[in-house]
């Protein structure tokens, strides 16, 4: 009885799901193509160190990562990645109730013989799914066209950014369930999120501005990995990837409880 | 056993009433008619009994067994459609039915889906976003029945409906009560009640004025006489007709009063006074129940 439900979640979100593909895709597959245009560019190089430090680190820009694909890929297009990636799982997760309170269609779900838990967990699980399809995909696409236009020196750190952007996807759809049992609107649910995403990239740009305020860092989830040492290392910290894992199940228990409690 | 028994029923939001101590039984296989004015109650009521709503003090049994904790089994034999139907609007009316019949652990072949569409008229081709409010109440009411649910219970059902498909919808419930389901349905349309249901409840501003058989009510009704004497004029006063109505009037040469109670003194004096034309008739539900409001009105103020 929850393939039906997983199937009418793909179902209701799949215009939804193929442009965020379309998007999370064609952004990762243009950097990876241009990627050679970069690299080893000393003017490019020369360039980038004339701009304030903190501008960079904005931006995820770092000069001294720009001699390997694997460093190309750390710095700007890792930041479209997350910040597209989160955004979109941020918008699926605050609409998995949003939308049926939004559309008035929650008398006819709620009243199906269906538990509000298994109505639930079924939509995280069909957007997990959704999830992972989408970082297959641009992991695939990326070592595709990092192959064919530039040459990767390290799969495993391409894996490793690209499964960064999976783990800050989550947590961004965690917030989102944390809410959406709360708005009202799909409308209210999409606005909320993606000023959550918004937020959270101001942080990582204010923290960089001045030693005072590099506590903010601590408050974004953009920097909750670090991109250096994801191209250099290959690595995650578990600390981040434990923090994302929270963030979701908090996400995802706050939602049930509060389901469960409340009116339809 | 009784396929719903609810005792004591409140449901405030914050101090707003929504309902408070309701109280009543359905048997199973009845027709059961829920009426009032909008803003009464009765979806709060029904939403309650569909375990949308938390109760605020109450007790609910469904088909014997008590609404505690939610139970979607439970849910698996009631068919439920709500005052405002409404599905997503990019699906067909196939995929909702399709969807709905899953849930019920059904195939949509093995379902009354396809017969239900067909007596109502209802185009399952069609996408939800595209149907009028009717057909999307068609649908529901489809959607409702499909399962053939032990217990059916439809808020404000006929809203939105054509007379003509209003007629095959009750043709449909009453061979559905026939065979076994139990029918309860909230309606501000006492007409509705009267030709259709075996009992009806008639709630009010969050309170249940009273509970009764409807043969029952037409046994008490009052008798409503329309009266054009030989002598012309008014002859309330001089007739004594407003000590058997205070509210008797005259109206267009008329003469109009209620009486309850044996109507062959009335007749005899009607008699003696001589009289041109008479018409006596039986109120219908709707004035029963507008007297019914206007009384408690009166007595809370």
């Amino acid at each position: 009885m929850m393939g039906n439900l997983i199937r009418n979640e793909w179902w209701v979100n799949r215009r939804n799901f193929v442009i965020a593909l379309v998007i999370i895709v064609g952004f990762q597959v243009l950097f990876a193509g241009v990627s050679d245009i970069y690299l080893n560019n000393e003017d490019i190089v020369k360039l980038l160190e004339t701009i304030p430090s903190a501008m960079l680190e904005a931006f995820g820009m770092h000069p001294e990562q720009m001699t390997s694909f694997e460093g190309w890929m750390s710095s700007e297009p890792l930041l479209f990645y997350l910040m597209l990636f989160g955004g979109f799982a941020a918008v699926w997760g605050s609409q998995t109730i949003a939308r049926e309170r939004g559309n008035k269609t929650q008398d006819f779900l709620f009243s199906l013989p269906y538990s509000r838990t298994q109505i639930f967990l079924s939509r995280v699980l069909a957007q997990w799914v959704m999830m992972a399809i989408v970082f297959l995909i641009v992991l695939g696409s990326v070592y595709l066209f990092g192959s064919l236009f530039s040459t990767i020196g390290d799969s495993g750190a391409i894996f490793i950014m690209m499964l960064s952007g999976m783990l800050i996807a989550m947590a961004f759809a965690g917030i989102g369930y944390l809410f959406t049992t709360l708005v009202r609107t799909e409308r209210a649910a999409m606005t909320i999120s993606i000023g959550i995403v918004m937020v959270s990239f101001l942080l990582k740009m204010l923290s960089g501005l001045d030693d005072s305020v590099a506590w903010l860092s601590e408050l974004s989830l953009f920097n909750i990995f670090d991109s250096v040492r994801m191209a250099t290392e290959a690595s995650l910290s578990w600390t981040g990837v434990a923090i994302c894992l929270f963030i979701y199940v908090l996400g995802i228990a706050v939602g049930v409880l509060s389901l469960r409690r409340q009116d339809i | 056993m009784d396929a719903i028994s609810v005792s004591g029923l409140s449901k405030f939001y914050g101090k707003k009433l929504g309902v408070e101590q309701v109280s009543f039984t359905v048997s199973k296989g009845e027709k059961f008619g829920f009426i009032g004015p909008n803003g009464a109650g009765k979806s709060t009521t029904i939403r309650m009994l569909m375990q949308l709503l938390h109760p605020s003090a109450g007790e609910i049994t469904l088909l014997g067994k008590s609404l505690g904790q939610e139970d979607p089994e439970l849910r698996s034999k009631i068919g439920y459609l709500p005052s405002e139907v409404e599905y997503d609007g990019d699906m067909n009316g196939h995929q909702v039915l399709k969807f709905a019949a899953h849930a019920y652990g059904l195939d949509l072949k093995d379902t009354m889906a396809q017969e239900i569409a067909e007596r109502l008229q209802l185009d399952l081709s069609r996408k939800v976003r595209d149907y009028s409010l009717g057909n999307r109440k068609k649908l529901g009411i489809v959607q409702c029945l499909q399962h053939r649910p032990e217990l059916a219970v439809l808020d404000e059902p006929t809203s939105g409906l054509d007379p003509l498909i209003q007629h095959e919808f009750f043709h449909l419930l009453s061979e559905l009560n026939s065979a076994g389901m139990t029918i309860f349905f909230s309606t501000h349309v006492l007409s509705e009640v009267e030709k259709f249901c075996d009992r009806v409840a008639f709630i009010r501003e969050g309170r249940l004025l009273r509970v009764s058989r409807v043969d029952e009510i037409a046994e008490r009704m009052l008798r409503k006489f329309t009266v054009t004497f030989r002598e012309s004029g008014d002859l309330i006063e001089r007739l004594t007709l407003n000590k058997l109505d205070p509210e008797a009037r005259y109206e267009h040469g008329e003469h109009i009063f209620q009486v309850s109670g044996p109507i062959e003194p009335v007749l005899r004096m009607l008699a003696d006074a001589g009289v041109n034309d008479l018409r006596v008739e039986r109120p219908s539900l709707e004035e029963i129940f507008m007297k019914d409001y206007s009384e408690h009105t009166e007595g809370e103020e």
